[in-house]
């Protein structure tokens, strides 16, 4: 034993080698003794020691891994309960959600190759990133995923279509195996049942039809061996009847007499026998063995296995009533429930069913297919012959539009009346013109639809050109019929219009009266009378547009303007008013109204369709008579004037059409006044405007002149914010120039006033600098293009160095200096706003290219060290050594590329990389961002930091966030 | 930490876990311990490597090569980080090494032959050595001289009792096991166990090879274990043999085998079973507790392993056992056991 060990003892007192004790000395010590008996308790080993002795342990569980032992945790589950017709993909749908699917299969029986209702789903294991970085399937994320799957599926969670799934885990899919096992020995065994019957029956003869017939020959194919009971079975019938389902459809090995029962549980059977040849349910009652004959005859039973085709034996004493009809096998429908079969016949429902369907689907075919055609006939059927006669008789015979289109070119005017139903009557003439069906179609609607004004033929005005009138109504109606099948189907369904019939007083008239083409006027009448409620008001309306029309001052330039714009854009051929075509238009709109029946939107659709059919082409002076209707009832025809007189107007109805309304479409009166230059224009003026009369509702002109001109002002000024007097200019806005208009010609005038953002952009010199860039961009090289360029680039070199090393080393050391010389980027050194050079872009480069290659000596940092002293001392103040590593300095300062004159920025727009070609350090420069040609290329120079003031060199790069120094 | 106590229901599901194979083709696994957490597992191969374990998450750390010392009897030191193990070559020197830097720390020199016994003491630093050369050294890890050298006429088995204060040497030529005072073991033991079902000789011609010596940690009892067909339970202070485990082929004499095996049997920590791996690939396992038939104690159970066994250790601190031979494996109770037995 050791007395003294130099290691452990501290002081060293005893010299560099251990001392041991000497035997004697040992021995001196006394008699030993087991030291453990001295110990009490015994043993005490520390808490950490490892001979602890202890019951509980720790429970380990390793996961599954490739160096696991023993099952793979299952990945796989079995997945049944759904209907048989489900997809594999609505499975996999279910069960995407737990994890990517390695595999589904559906589980299909090996013979027809139909599906079981069962489907195999593996969980693909994920592939995970390890600690160390490594690519590691993570053989437990299957496991993981299939785990929740079943935990779900246990909880009912997961439906397929309207079935709960249940899922298993079956990783080896020997449940699935065991299943299909199942079946296909089912299957098996079926077959074989079903040759053996079938040998049986070959023995016994059996008869070749599948209805037994009555006792005798029933008795023939009985066993020999079972004639007692046999016997006794017909002594337990009686004369009872009875259904004999026979062996052959329904296997009396293996359906229980009790399936029976319970298949015929709805019918009042007496008692079901079972013998070898087949069941027989008796009843006592004939008419219920008849009726549960009729129902269940060839029905399925025990989901379908079995046909149960019965036959229906009746008492042989009632032979004759025995109804042996294989003909009459009739499937009919499903019916109703069963319960409900109780003094109803089900076939009979299911005959009146049927019937009934069939008879309402013929009656809405009617409604919808023959009775509108009907109905155009007759609505055409207002011929001449026809209808004149009906004409005279009602005097409110309708006449749909203004306009009454013909196809017969006439010379004569027909003369229409608007009936103003609370006003009198104004003529407004008409001449007939050759409409384009689409124009013509248009006004049509308003004669066919509810909710339309109309215009009523009156009476005596029209007797001298009844004739001319009537085509005209002829083929209006026929065009109308056209038009109807072409558009009103489509903006008003089918029924909307039969039920506008029948809901009308005279429903069954009507529907009645349709075959009648005589009948058309009264029809026509109960439609206007339909329509009169919603029509009131819009009568009202046009009622005052039209007294307003009349009325117009001649005074006012307006008309005559308004009638060089209609020559403008009518045709030749008509002559009309100017009036009168706004008028025309007018029912057109009112049209386009009625379909979006919502009363509120009516003014803006209104003002919209105005302003979006009419693209007049804007003459001189633009003083477009826009025929918007006005909002107020008693506004006039001519409400555009109103409309921009009337401030209220739009500051109340600020909607859309305000921003619609186009510059030129505002009444420039100024523009007007600037034309009249002298007073020989004046008078010539004079002159033109002698036939107008003058418009009353101006009333004192000069006031009405400065509303308009503030009217106009005020437009402008909600476009432009500043209000605009005088003379409409075109607002000319120069690609450099930038223009600010100034209603007084000087700013100086105006006042202070804010200028906007966008318009600063305009003259501001950064900011159109940095608006040309941002064109400059758009069709500037992507980045895409570029990565092209490189990728062809790279498979250049690739070739080239192929080449090469197929020839000399020498060689390939050129194409590799070469390869970085190659991706170099155009780039110019010029005196720049940062430090005296700079390197600037030559073309705009994207972000992460590499842009130049910093190249210089590289000397070691000793050497670097003494030459930035002698550079110090020899004046040059810019240093240009480049720092590789903490030994190695790249010098560019006499021999080096342009790279060096790259200055520093705080927000840089490229950064130095230093990366390893061919096992050497190079100093890349690589782009940060987008550069665009012209901008300087800045990196960050990561100068170490200097605590001495003195020392810390200013950064002049005025970056946003510069840091003030660059060290 | 989820807990098991350990039943015989638990130890009959014990069955393999993992299994690692981290070591050189055809070589085999020596070796085996586990540090005082029971979370690291270091196993020498006679390939010349050491191999690392996480037993807590069942994976391989990693490999530790001494090459040009063989290695043989690895034991982690007190911490999980350090371990010694015997030199194969060169010389008979045992090495400290640092695990985390793969550094030795210290020789310890001092055996002219084969280290065949490696044991450190639960309590404190100090650890003993026996050798072929007939000596059994004490060694303080803080000192590279040997704090005590014991000659004894045969080679030993070592093992510290539980507390540290004792430990036993077995002599399995005389089949006597001597007890020494750790604190007087210059002088000669306290007492000595003379065995005499081990000094019976199997079939009367060779004396049973022992191949393990273990102090089971209630410390009332020592296991010897042998190659013959029998394992020995002998009380701990009176030297009697308390049973015989019978029922496992006796171990194939195999020369190729350059050292023999740190041991193919242990007792769970809390002394109740015993295991013992076999060459027919097989676990057995004992049950102290079940009933002595015809004087020996049969198996309780054998498991079906997937290749022989010569080593084996027991997880001081879990339920888990790491038995090896050509390959490493880690032996748990069955899940579904665990579960029901909750």
């Amino acid at each position: 034993m050791i007395d003294y060990d130099p290691d452990l003892d501290k002081s060293k007192s005893r010299g560099k080698s251990a001392i041991y004790r000497s035997k004697d000395a040992a021995r001196a010590a006394g008699p030993i003794s087991d030291p453990r008996l001295k110990l009490k308790p015994y043993p005490t080993p520390a808490a950490s020691s490892r001979k602890r002795s202890s019951v509980v342990l720790g429970l380990l569980r390793y996961s599954y891994d490739a160096n696991s032992v023993g099952p793979k945790p299952a990945s796989q589950i079995l997945v049944s309960g759904f209907s048989k017709l489900t997809l594999e993909k609505t499975i996999a749908l279910q069960f995407h959600k737990y994890g990517d699917l390695e595999r589904v299969a559906m589980q299909k029986d090996p013979i027809t190759g139909a599906s079981l209702g069962m489907c195999l789903i593996r969980f693909k294991n994920k592939t995970v990133m390890t600690t160390s970085k490594r690519k590691e399937v993570d053989l437990r994320s299957g496991h993981r995923s299939a785990k929740k799957a079943v935990t779900d599926a246990v909880r009912g969670k997961i439906m397929v279509g309207l079935d709960t799934i249940k899922a298993e885990y079956d990783e080896e899919g020997k449940i699935a195996q065991k299943l299909l096992d199942e079946i296909q020995e089912k299957q098996e065994r079926a077959a074989r049942e079903a040759k053996e019957r079938e040998e049986e029956e070959k023995v016994r003869r059996a008869p070749p039809d599948r209805y037994l017939d009555e006792k005798p020959r029933a008795s023939s194919f009985l066993p020999t061996d079972l004639p007692s009971r046999r016997k006794s079975l017909f002594d337990m019938i009686g004369s009872r009847p009875y259904l004999f389902i026979s062996d052959r459809y329904v296997p009396v090995s293996r359906v229980y007499v009790q399936d029976i029962k319970d298949y015929l549980r709805d019918y009042e059977w007496t008692n079901v026998y079972r013998e070898l040849a087949g069941f027989y349910v008796v009843f006592d009652d004939l008419a219920e063995a008849k009726l549960c004959f009729r129902h269940m005859d060839g029905r399925t039973m025990d989901r379908l296995r079995w046909r149960a085709n019965m036959s229906l034996q009746l008492p042989f004493v009632k032979d004759s009533d025995h109804t042996q009809s294989s003909a009459d096998e009739h499937k009919s429908k499903e019916g109703g429930p069963k319960k409900e079969r109780e003094g109803k016949d089900p076939m009979k429902d299911a005959k009146d069913t049927v019937l009934r369907e069939l008879r309402d689907m013929l009656r809405k075919d009617i409604k919808a297919r023959i009775v509108p055609v009907i109905y155009k006939l007759l609505d055409s059927a207002s011929l001449p012959a026809v209808h004149a006669p009906s004409v005279s008789d009602t005097s409110t015979t309708t006449v749909i539009s203004s306009a009454a289109p013909t196809s017969i070119k006439t010379e004569d005017v027909d003369t229409f009346s608007i009936d103003e139903s609370k006003t009198g009557a104004d003529i407004v003439e008409n001449r007939p013109e050759e409409l384009d069906p689409s124009t013509f179609n248009v006004r049509q609607y308003s004669g066919k639809l509810p909710n339309l004004p109309r215009f009523r033929r009156r009476n005596d005005a029209s007797s001298s050109s009844n004739s001319a009138l009537k085509a005209a109504i002829k083929s209006k109606k026929l065009a109308a019929d056209k038009k109807k099948k072409k558009d009103d189907k489509k903006t008003r369904p089918m029924t909307h219009h039969l039920n506008y019939f029948s809901g009308d007083d005279g429903d069954d008239e009507d529907e009645e009266e349709k075959l009648d083409p005589k009948a058309t006027d009264g029809d026509n009448e109960e439609f206007e009378d339909f329509v009169s409620t919603a029509r009131s008001q819009q009568g009202q309306r046009r009622a005052a547009v039209a007294s307003d029309i009349d009325s117009r001052d001649e005074d006012t330039p307006m008309p005559d303007i308004d009638d060089v714009l209609d020559t403008a854009t009518s045709s030749g051929k008509t002559k009309r008013k100017a009036t009168s075509k706004s008028k025309a238009q007018r029912p057109k709109k009112l049209a386009k109204i009625d379909f979006t029946t919502s009363e509120e939107d009516e003014d803006d659709e209104l003002a919209d369709s105005a302003t979006l059919s009419h693209d007049r082409p804007s003459g001189t002076a633009n003083a477009d008579q826009l025929p918007t209707p006005s909002e107020e009832e008693d506004e006039g025809f001519d409400s555009l004037r109103a409309l921009y007189t009337d401030d209220s107007y739009w500051t109340s109805t600020s909607r859309l059409v305000q921003r619609q309304v186009e510059i030129d479409k505002v009444f420039d009166l100024d523009g007007i006044q600037s034309l009249v230059a002298d007073s020989e224009d004046f008078k010539f003026l004079q002159a033109a405007l002698q036939s107008v009369s003058p418009d009353p509702d101006i009333g004192n002109v000069q006031f009405w002149a400065w509303k308009q001109k503030e009217a106009k002002a005020n437009f402008y000024g909600d476009l432009a914010g500043t209000p605009h007097r005088g003379a409409t200019r075109k607002l000319v806005r120069h690609e450099d120039e930038f223009e600010q208009f100034n209603s007084t010609g000087s700013a100086r005038t105006e006042g202070y006033y804010r200028i906007s953002e966008a318009d600063k952009t305009e003259y501001l010199e950064h900011r159109k600098r940095l608006r040309k860039k941002k064109h400059a961009a758009k069709d500037n090289i992507s980045s895409r293009s570029h990565r092209i360029n490189n990728r062809k680039l790279a498979a250049d070199i690739n070739l080239q160095k192929q080449i090469f090393s197929a020839t000399t080393d020498a060689a390939a050391d050129v194409l590799r200096f070469n390869m970085l010389k190659k991706r170099k980027k155009p780039v110019r050194f010029a005196r720049s706003a940062i430090h005296n050079w700079g390197l600037y872009a030559m073309e705009n480069i994207a972000a992460n290219d590499m842009i130049i290659e910093y190249v210089g000596e590289v000397v070691r940092q000793q050497v670097a060290d003494m030459r930035e002293r002698r550079y110090l001392r020899n004046g040059i103040g810019s240093s240009y050594l480049f720092r590789i590593d903490e030994s190695t300095v790249v010098d560019a300062t006499k021999r080096g590329g342009i790279a060096r004159f790259i200055n520093h920025c705080c927000t840089p727009s490229c950064t130095a990389k230093i990366i390893k070609v061919e096992g050497q350090k190079r100093i890349v420069i690589y782009a940060l961002r987008d550069i665009f040609a012209n901008e300087e290329l800045t990196y960050d120079y990561k100068f170490e930091r200097e605590v001495n003031s003195d020392e810390r060199i200013p950064c002049l790069c005025g970056a946003p966030a510069c840091k003030g120094f660059l060290n | 930490m989820t807990t098991v106590t350990m039943s015989r229901e638990i130890v009959s599901s014990f069955q393999p876990s993992k299994s690692f194979r981290n070591h050189q083709e055809g070589s085999k696994i020596t070796s085996i311990d586990f540090d005082d957490s029971g979370s690291n597992v270091i196993c020498c191969g006679d390939d010349e490597s050491l191999t690392l374990y996480d037993a807590k998450s069942g994976k391989f750390t990693r490999p530790l090569y001494s090459k040009k010392y063989g290695c043989h009897l690895a034991r982690f030191t007190h911490s999980s980080t350090n371990c010694i193990y015997a030199s194969t070559k060169e010389d008979d020197t045992i090495r400290y090494l640092s695990l985390h830097d793969s550094s030795y720390i210290r020789y310890f020199k001092g055996h002219k032959q084969k280290v065949i016994g490696l044991e450190m003491s639960p309590s404190d630093d100090r650890f003993l050595s026996s050798s072929l050369d007939g000596t059994i050294r004490l060694w303080d890890l803080k000192s590279q001289h040997s704090q005590g050298l014991l000659t004894i006429p045969t080679p030993a088995f070592v093992a510290f009792d539980p507390s540290g204060v004792v430990f036993a040497a077995g002599c399995e030529a005389t089949g006597e096991i001597l007890l020494y005072d750790m604190r007087n073991y210059d002088r000669e033991p306290f007492e000595v166990f003379s065995i005499e079902s081990l000094q019976q000789t199997d079939n009367g011609q060779i004396p049973t090879q022992w191949s393990k010596l273990e102090f089971s940690n209630d410390g009332k009892t020592i296991l010897v274990a042998t190659q013959s067909a029998a394992h020995y339970l002998i009380d701990a202070f009176t030297g009697q043999t308390i049973m015989r485990f019978t029922g496992h082929p006796p171990a194939l004499f195999t020369p190729e085998r350059q050292f023999s095996s740190s041991g193919n049997t242990c007792l769970s920590p809390d002394g109740r079973f015993v295991f013992s791996g076999s060459h027919d690939k097989k676990l057995y396992i004992w049950d102290i507790q079940s009933p002595i038939r015809d004087g020996a104690q049969r198996p309780i159970k054998s498991f079906e392993s997937r290749s022989s066994i010569s080593s084996i250790a027991f997880n001081p601190r879990h339920a888990m056992l790491a038995a090896a031979d050509e390959d490493l494996s880690f032996w748990l109770p069955d899940p579904a056991t665990v579960d029901k037995a909750k």
